[in-house]
């Protein structure tokens, strides 16, 4: 060990802080992101979450789906995009929306809302972090799945399908650092959250068509993000490009960020009145 | 710009529950000067994770105010936020994962390090801590004691002015627990103001310049550590083992208190409570001793522990309200 004495404090006279250019700013908190990204993206690995549902399930979904009748090119993009979809989804909007459930469990979360830094673009650049890693972890295996079963996929606007994907990355950081928020106002979120898995999935579409739901139910898809995006993969993939269904998915997306930001300062600041954050 | 490092007062909390309301602090005041290292002490529930949350702004006061260097935890955290490093005791609060390197970089962004010079504060820090060797391994490799030196150094990441140390050394081989309290030590002769939480009395003997007492949400004392060691009212035992007749202490005898006698098979075994050490007290000893058949003296001298024992058996048949009769 060192025998260097401890550094002297900073002094607690320098009460007015050095100005900063909005420049300044702007470059504090992309670090500040881009610092939170990477953190998530490290803590996360092996993380049996994603395994499952970025590694494991569209595998499983392709090979059920292609092996029962071989599809023709057209068909075959379709399956491979909605299989995509649905493990990006399963995959991305429970690893951003556990950003907090971890960061609990780690012990690490009074630390990260009660910091100097901007908590906001703290749990966005987590997020961003987990949903890149789920996003990441599925292509990768959709690709190899694809290449492996020789699937004869042919997209007739791959720059769309690419538009397409972007906006569900980031659709599942902002809605999953919504999501996140429940952590935040109870220590029994992982009850909540998983309480919660199913109706999201089945209001989603991701298990069941929306069609199937009571008519009284039928209006909530349209607020998931998810079930515009896939409508406008959908035209992309058949060459019929609508781009109401994307405006809408990025309306929404906006919707779900602006809710985010809101409800994270909001339940901080209930977190302080209850009591419910801890150090570890 | 005030003088003390922190400022509390008539601070209180209250928690609702169920069917009515805890109260977890009620009317506290207290204050650390700077440089100086305080010790809180208190049995569980007495209030004292309560205060060090409200000091570190996770929680907020239900009534009184907290300020650090004159700065309100309510309406200024952000930049009470700037002027403390928090360290816990424990396991948790890293992200076993990263290494350490990776977790100290996190923490700093977190306490408002900026990137100009990190890489060389991160290197200073590791270093000033004994985990240079190790700052590129995975944390879930690391020993309780390297987690606890890791935990350190993220507090002290961004030199603040006011540390809050709750249960630092817990769980640490003595060796270990040393090596922080050393480290501890340091902060104070950098200038440091510390608040220390621990059950551990040692670390208060060997840390702090004062002790407040925390019992049933109220700080029941507040004393320098050498006017806490006199509140049990002694400074050492004596254990006298011997046969035949016991010696006899006279009532007038001041220096010393029988706190035990027992007997069993013509041998006996005295405990005697020695209110100061001085020749006198030697003295009177030894005449005491005088013309008994003596098998064997040991001399305890008084720890904290005793001290704090003696004090909260005094707050628990008394109450909190009671406190001016334990404090010097």
């Amino acid at each position: 060990m060192s025998d260097q004495r401890i550094a002297a404090p900073s002094s607690p006279d320098a009460g007015v802080r050095e100005s900063l250019t909005p420049g300044d700013r702007v470059r504090s908190a992309a670090w500040t992101f881009l610092t939170a990204a990477r953190t998530e993206q490290r803590a996360m690995q092996g993380n049996p979450l994603v395994l499952i549902n970025g590694g494991f399930l569209p595998i499983a979904l392709l090979v059920i789906s292609v092996e029962t009748r071989r599809p023709t090119s057209g068909r075959a993009a379709e399956i491979v995009v909605s299989v995509m979809l649905t493990a990006l989804w399963a995959c991305t909007i429970w690893t951003s929306g556990g950003v907090l459930r971890r960061e609990r469990t780690y012990g690490t979360l009074a630390s990260c809302v009660c910091g100097v830094a901007s908590p906001t673009v703290i749990l966005f650049g987590k997020s961003f972090g987990a949903t890149l890693y789920g996003v990441g972890m599925t292509l990768a295996t959709t690709l190899g799945t694809v290449l492996v079963l020789r699937l004869p996929v042919a997209v007739a606007q791959p720059f769309w399908i690419a538009v397409g994907l972007v906006i569900v990355v980031v659709s599942a950081t902002t809605l999953g650092a919504l999501m996140s928020c429940l952590f935040l106002l109870t220590r029994n979120g992982l009850i909540w959250s998983g309480a919660l898995m199913y109706p999201v999935f089945v209001l989603g579409g991701l298990l069941l068509p929306p069609d199937v739901l009571p008519v009284w139910l039928r209006w909530a898809p349209q607020l998931l993000s998810l079930h515009w995006i896939n409508e406008f993969l959908s035209g992309a993939i058949g060459g019929g490009l609508s781009f109401t269904p994307l405006s809408v998915a990025v309306l929404l997306t906006i919707v779900y960020g602006v809710l985010a930001w809101f409800t994270y300062r909001w339940s901080i600041d209930k977190a302080r009145q209850r009591g419910t954050l801890d150090y570890a | 710009m005030s003088d003390a490092a922190i400022e509390v007062e008539s601070l209180g909390r209250t928690f609702k529950v169920r069917g009515g309301q805890v109260v977890a602090l009620k009317n506290v005041d207290m204050r650390v000067g700077r440089g100086e290292i305080v010790g809180l002490l208190g049995s569980n529930g007495a209030g004292k994770t309560t205060l060090t949350k409200i000091l570190a702004t996770l929680l907020l006061p239900s009534s009184g105010t907290a300020r650090i260097f004159g700065h309100d935890v309510t309406a200024d955290p952000r930049e009470v936020r700037r002027m403390i490093g928090v360290v816990l005791g424990g396991d948790r609060g890293l992200y076993s994962k990263l290494n350490g390197r990776d977790n100290l970089r996190f923490f700093a962004m977190l306490a408002g390090v900026g990137r100009r010079g990190l890489a060389e504060r991160l290197d200073a820090a590791l270093d000033r801590v004994g985990l240079t060797e190790v700052a590129d391994r995975a944390v879930e490799t690391y020993s309780k004691g390297m987690r606890q030196r890791l935990h350190l150094a993220i507090g002290m990441i961004n030199e603040p002015p006011v540390m809050l140390l709750d249960e630092p050394t817990v769980g640490l081989d003595p060796v270990e627990a040393e090596r922080l309290r050393r480290d501890i030590a340091g902060l104070r002769d950098g200038g440091t103001s510390v608040l220390l939480t621990s059950h551990y009395l040692l670390d208060i003997e060997r840390l702090a310049d004062r002790v407040v007492i925390l019992a049933d949400g109220e700080a029941a004392a507040d004393v320098d550590v050498a006017e806490f060691a006199k509140l049990a009212g002694y400074t050492a035992i004596v254990t006298v083992r011997g046969m035949g007749r016991p010696p006899e202490f006279e009532s007038g005898q001041s220096q010393f208190t029988v706190d035990d006698l027992s007997e069993s098979g013509g041998l006996w075994t005295l405990r005697l409570r020695v209110r100061d050490w001085s020749v006198e007290s030697f003295g009177s000893l030894g005449s005491a001793l005088g013309g008994v058949d003596i098998l064997g003296v040991d001399v305890s001298p008084l720890r904290l522990e005793d001290v704090y024992s003696h004090v909260a058996a005094q707050l628990a048949a008394n109450g909190p309200s009671k406190a001016g009769e334990v404090h010097p």
